[in-house]
């Protein structure tokens, strides 16, 4: 379904990506775990069109879609949870849930994909009318977790969804990332939490300053030595 | 004599509403400091009064002609200058350094552009509404009580614009979040095209009021564009309301500490009032922190 190539990413003159390559099939839970600034962000940007890479290429559903805007990346049934949840602060729920689905054509298909999305996170429904901005941390995650769904996404790319947030909502997550899969969502999950992460993958990468360093199932590397000692060894964050 | 100068300042404060909205909602969705939004204004004004001596026809049809004019020379220099420039702009200095001078080289090359079309030498503007309302002691001419009524027409379709269309809404979201509206992929070179446009029309019409009040000459965009400038970060960066309420209050400041206090000073009131809110809310009135 996603496949990058050699994809090289830079900052101005600062490359942050230095030759990434994996694959997702479809149906995949598929994790990048890796340190602050290893470039997971970068990654996840540059296969949705929020970033243009320097050489290499993404493709995506057959066609290689590097170079073509984010617009059409969303279209196409890519969508991002992005790190740091962004929000639209002074939008209520219902309207940043909206504009998730700003692409969609049928009004029936996003009502009805709406209500699955307040099935799906229940606290939302009870906050529609309320500001983004108003709402907890956890459910910040969950309304930028379902304005991504409102795309009606085929690949579902979260960035750190877990960050700042309190041990029994990283769990509630994710159940509800499983959730998604079961019912025919592809999954590329990026984390710190690398055991959360692991334990849901069926893959996994590590990412290590711009570069694949190691790759097996989320299994293989939970129980992997180095792995373990440097993403999973009680470090903090 | 107090009332009288109220009356006064929300007349000059609604043209200053207006201005600063179109500058707002610009750097709002697009991170633009768009120096050369003055000369729009003054470019507004030309049309205006040039439609109104071609066609013969009145102020009030000749401005909504006008209006879409400026919108799409405003689209046209967004698509011709600032479009290949912004999409690097927002990871290096060196990118905003570059649409900094670009709109500040727009500003001079459209001024004298109308100076050479149009010459240096002021002209009327007449807006063909005559005589006077009188409510107590407050004198008002019918002409101001109409930029007043334009400015809130303009508010009201303003505010349409950004809360019941769809490209309206995709405008207040990337105003509000960048990177939410980018991984939705809305910011979309049509989204920012009709930010343009919006301002652009807001422009042509405080230009063309502005115009009516006093003249119409190639230079009058100077000081609205430092008013803007004043007036947005008094309310606050890309801030609607704030425009519309900084705009209101610096008009009423103006007149009033003009008329109690030294009218050759009255700008002075204006920046200490702007250095006040800086330090008491360093976001502006109705601006977010960061
Ligand atoms: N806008 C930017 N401009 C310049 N350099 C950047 C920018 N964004 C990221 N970088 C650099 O690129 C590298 C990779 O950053 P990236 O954000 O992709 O890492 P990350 O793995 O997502 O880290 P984190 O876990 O902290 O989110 C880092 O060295 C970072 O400093
Ligand atoms: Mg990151």
């Amino acid at each position: 379904m996603l496949e990058v190539s050699d994809l090289r990413v830079a900052y101005g003159a600062i490359e942050a990506l230095h030759g990434v390559s994996l694959v997702i099939a479809e149906g995949e839970i598929v994790t990048v775990i890796g340190a602050n600034g290893a470039g997971k962000s970068t990654l996840l940007k540059t296969v949705c069109g929020i970033l243009k890479p320097r050489s290499g290429t993404v493709t995506y559903g057959g066609a290689v879609t590097s170079g073509l805007p984010s617009s059409d990346l969303v279209k196409r049934g890519v969508a991002l949870v992005p790190e740091g949840r962004h929000v639209f602060p002074e939008m209520t729920v219902r309207e940043n849930l909206d504009l998730g689905a700003y692409y969609r054509g049928s009004r029936s298909a996003v009502a009805a994909d709406l209500e699955q999305v307040l099935a799906t996170f229940p606290i939302l429904r009870e906050r529609l009318n309320l500001p983004g901005g108003s709402l907890s941390g956890g459910q910040q995650q969950m309304l930028a977790i379902g304005r991504a769904l409102m795309s009606r996404p085929k690949l579902l790319m979260l960035d750190e969804p877990s960050l700042g947030l309190a041990p029994a909502i990283v769990q509630q997550l994710g159940r509800i990332i499983a959730d998604l899969n079961r019912t025919g969502t592809t999954i590329l999950l990026v984390e710190q939490n690398a055991r959360m992460a692991l334990k849901l993958a069926h893959r996994a990468y590590v990412l290590a300053t711009g570069r694949v360093t190691r790759t097996g199932t989320g299994k293989e590397l939970l129980e992997d030595p180095a792995v373990k000692e440097s993403y999973l060894g009680g470090h903090v964050g | 004599m107090l009332a009288q100068q109220l009356a006064n300042g929300l007349v000059l404060g609604s043209i200053y509403a207006l201005s600063a909205l179109g500058f707002t909602l610009i750097f709002g969705a697009a991170r633009v400091v768009n120096f050369a939004y003055g000369e729009l204004l003054m470019l507004g004004a030309f049309f205006t009064l040039t439609v109104m001596t071609y066609s013969g026809l009145p102020f009030f049809v000749a401005l909504p002609v006008a209006m879409v004019g400026v919108a799409l020379l405003s689209v046209v220099l967004f698509l011709l200058t600032l479009r290949p420039l912004l999409r690097g702009a927002y990871t290096s200095l060196h990118g905003e350094l570059q649409v900094i001078l670009v709109t500040l080289g727009l500003l001079y090359i459209l001024r004298e552009a109308a100076i050479i079309i149009w010459g240096t030498a002021p002209r009327q503007m007449d807006m063909g509404v005559t005589g006077i309302q009188m409510v107590g002691d407050v004198v008002m001419t019918n002409q101001r009580l109409v930029v007043i009524a334009i400015m809130a027409m303009l508010v009201v379709g303003l505010y349409w614009l950004l809360y019941r269309t769809r490209i309206g809404k995709a405008l207040r979201a990337i105003a509000q979040n960048r990177e939410g509206a980018l991984a939705i992929g809305l910011n979309t070179d049509r989204v920012i095209a009709f930010v343009f446009a919006v301002s652009g029309a807001m422009a042509c019409a405080a230009g063309s009021l502005l115009g009516t009040l006093y003249a119409v000459e190639p230079n009058m965009g100077g000081a609205p564009l430092l008013k803007a400038f004043v007036i947005v970060i008094f309310g606050g960066l890309g801030s609607v309301p704030g425009a519309i309420v900084g705009g209101l209050a610096i008009g009423l400041i103006e007149n009033l500490a003009g008329a109690y206090i030294s009218f050759a000073f009255k700008d002075v009131f204006t920046f200490i009032l702007l250095i006040a809110v800086l330090l008491l809310r360093p976001a502006g009135l109705f601006g977010r922190a960061q």
